[in-house]
């Protein structure tokens, strides 16, 4: 989608030779001197949280390694503006991800002057995919000979490369005899060490699991949030208005129904409580697979679910547009309509649109 | 001081002296020092802008918000005079003071408040975060809190009032930051570009496109326009809100199916509970609504506490004239978590939803001023 950027931008903000330092042969340690130092502390996330910043299929980075100066072309500036659009040839993905032998990305310029610099003394240069090609690639660094990294851009050597120099020193510490090199490849493949680098950032969750990785029964199918399943499972999907009557007594019970498809995920669930007339939830049922319906502890706790309510049998939903489904049971309380659920007993079944 | 870019991040808060709103229905006016550094185009890398220059455009980004009648919703101009309602801008090379500031609002709640507030922006960086630091600060200057650290909408952009980043770029979470406390109407509203004046931006969709259609319920130019492939196709925005325990909000809209026969329209509102990691400094602890960041559950300062779950949905019936369609309030529920740096807090997500048909088959509806409000 469009987003609206600064009008005037293009008379601004072209800059890129600044004051956090550049400047095509300043060494790697010298790199953004002419930013202040600092405790960084706000920046420093940035690091663990940019090399998350790959395709986000995976939620591993996706990374290409430039090793020749004539591998990096420019394209043009777009708009403009402060970034360069640079194309790489035979490029080389670190990451496994696939390469194309000809793929374009968008630095920012000052970004773009000195991976041309760097790859001119030998380095080899890194660049994290952004997350659309139309994105500017944040994270982009030189590798060189010696194993060191230095991240490239205006103020990288505070937000990036001081940082990353420290979660390097501590490994170092704690006995991990890799060069930062070896750790910054390393990043691309083990989650662990980027949760690491987090730690050292002090920040203290640990990073989610990429869908792929997660159990069917840990995931929620949301396409439009931060974790989409892939295209190949959304084909299989089709988006629905799920209906569900049930008696008056069940609003008190402390209980949502979500559906769930098997081997896919969970939709968003629906309180019993709530109040509505027809109360009614968008879920995503399979063109192949039965579409389960459960019960779980209010609001939405999937990683508690109580008991399968009902299986819908997908036949019974082709051609259907909105779902309605009726329930089929008395039930007391919530633990009733669990112990019933478990005893056998189908809770729900599909009727025909309310009148 | 509020800090952005190569700064470390100085504790102060907007609220601490500044009126929230206080421009609301007025034009932002500013008035530039008679520091003749302003004029000069000397600056190296600067392409011969002054620093008036970089400042003003950067100050025009809060007028590119649109209220649903497509007027700006913040007016921003220069001005030659000082008076109550402007914002006096100054450069200053904070000699013997923090070298790494490079902006900072600051705000007086002495007798005339609003006469006393200045922006300050370090001489000699470079234009961009000159430009950045002029944006952010003046964002301040009309009472926006920070956002959080990257934009909602397109995940690794920052935002021009994240409180650490760079950014440069106007996004959702300014979009919404600006709405919230300044859109017309009686009603805050947590919802970017509710009145479709900025385009489709900020909105997600599935199934069918949604298209962009002129005119509108309110004098304004555009309103969206969708034919759904099934139920479930739905116009969404989503919303972090933080800190907002005990708030009330509900879903609402304008709409219209012509020539429609049966069905009708739903309007949902979707929650998930998240706890907001913040900075436990006296910067953040009055954040409000730091819009949200789409991407909180897989980034450091958010973490997703359920799955979503419906809080509002009702119907509304086919009508051949725009409607107004508004569902019942939601209270945000107290999820604190005060004994940590944790934020209460919850991702609220607004769903849309059309079975307007004719003889068994959707046909166009038309939807304006499709929002959250507040209230």
């Amino acid at each position: 989608m469009r987003r609206l950027e600064p009008q005037l931008v293009a008379i601004v903000v072209m800059v890129v030779a600044a004051a956090c330092g550049r400047g095509a042969d300043s060494a790697a340690a010298e790199v953004g001197t002419a930013c202040p130092a600092t405790s960084g502390h706000g920046r420093a996330i940035a690091l663990s949280m940019l090399l998350q910043s790959g395709d986000g299929s995976a939620g591993t980075p996706s990374w290409l390694r430039v090793r020749k100066q004539s591998q990096l072309t420019r394209e043009g500036s777009p708009e403009g503006s402060s970034r360069q659009k640079v194309r790489l040839t035979a490029a080389e993905s670190v990451a496994g991800a696939p390469a194309a032998q000809e793929e374009s990305v968008v630095l920012f310029a000052g970004a773009a002057d000195e991976a041309a610099s760097e790859l001119g003394r030998g380095s080899s240069v890194v660049i994290v995919r952004p997350v659309s090609a139309a994105s500017v690639a944040r994270v982009v660094a030189s590798v060189r000979s010696d194993g060191s990294v230095a991240f490239l851009g205006e103020c990288a050597f505070r937000h990036l490369t001081t940082p990353y120099d420290k979660f390097v020193a501590k490994r170092h510490a704690d006995g991990d005899s890799r060069t930062a090199a070896e750790l910054f490849y390393g990043l691309a493949k083990e989650r662990a060490l980027v949760d690491d680098l987090r730690a050292s950032e002090g920040v203290p969750r640990a990073t989610p699991v990429p869908w792929e990785a997660r159990r069917a029964q840990e995931r929620v199918i949301d396409p439009d949030g931060a974790n989409p399943p892939p295209a190949a499972t959304m084909a299989d999907l089709r988006s629905h208005l799920v209906h569900f009557a049930y008696p008056e007594a069940w609003r008190s019970f402390d209980g949502s129904i979500v559906t769930y498809v098997p081997d896919v995920g969970w939709n968003a669930a629906l309180p019993l409580s709530l109040d509505s007339d027809d109360p009614a939830v968008q879920a995503y049922a399979s063109l192949t697979k039965p579409l389960e319906v459960w019960v779980v502890p209010a609001p939405a706790d999937i990683s508690q679910p109580l008991a399968r309510l009902a299986v819908i049998d997908p036949a019974s939903l082709a051609g259907a547009d909105e779902v309605y489904l009726y329930a089929q049971v008395e039930a007391t309380s919530r633990d009733d309509l669990v112990r019933q659920a478990k005893a056998g007993a189908v809770a729900f079944k599909p009727g025909p649109p309310r009148g | 001081m509020t800090a952005l870019s190569c700064q470390p991040a100085h504790a102060y808060s907007i609220k601490d002296g500044c009126e929230e709103g206080a421009y609301r229905g007025n034009n932002v006016q500013y008035v530039f020092s008679s520091d003749s550094r302003w004029n000069s185009s000397s600056n190296s890398g600067w392409n011969g802008a002054t620093p008036k220059q970089v400042a003003a455009s950067g100050f025009g980004v809060w007028a590119l918000a649109r209220n649903r009648d497509a007027t700006p919703i913040v007016k921003m101009s220069a001005t030659a005079q000082t008076g109550s309602r402007a914002v006096s801008v100054r450069l200053v090379g904070y000699p013997g003071g923090d070298p790494f500031l490079l902006g900072a609002f600051s705000c007086d709640s002495g007798v005339n408040v609003l006469e006393l507030n200045e922006i300050m922006i370090e001489s000699y960086p470079s234009s961009t975060e000159f430009y950045e630091t002029a944006t952010h600060e003046m964002g301040h200057g009309i009472s926006l809190h920070h956002t959080g650290s990257t934009d909602s909408h397109v995940p690794y952009d920052t935002p021009l009032m994240s409180p650490t980043g760079s950014g440069i770029f106007y996004g959702l979470d300014d979009a919404a930051v600006v709405s919230h406390h300044y859109a017309i109407g009686a009603n805050d509203t947590f919802t970017a570009n509710y009145g479709f004046e900025n385009g489709l931006d900020w909105y997600t969709w599935s199934g069918a496109p949604v298209t962009l259609t002129t005119g509108s319920t309110s004098g304004g130019v555009y309103h969206a326009t969708v034919v759904p492939n099934s139920s479930g196709d739905n116009l969404n925005q989503s919303v972090a809100v933080m800190n907002a325990t005990g708030r009330w909000v509900r879903p609402s809209m304008q709409y219209v199916t012509p020539g429609a026969t049966s069905g009708g329209v739903r309007l949902q509102l979707y929650q998930r509970d998240v706890k907001y990691e913040y900075d436990n400094s006296a910067e953040n602890q009055n954040l409000k609504f730091p819009l949200r960041d789409r991407n909180m559950d897989v980034r450091t300062s958010g973490v997703v506490e359920s799955a979503y779950y419906v809080v509002r949905s009702e119907s509304f019936p086919i009508s051949n004239s725009w409607r107004t369609a508004l569902t019942s309030q939601h209270q945000i529920p107290p999820i604190l978590d005060s004994s940590s740096r944790v934020a209460g807090g919850v991702d609220l997500r607004l769903r849309v939803f059309s079975t307007a048909s004719v003889a068994g088959e959707y046909i166009h509806v038309h939807y304006d001023d499709v929002r959250i409000q507040e209230g």
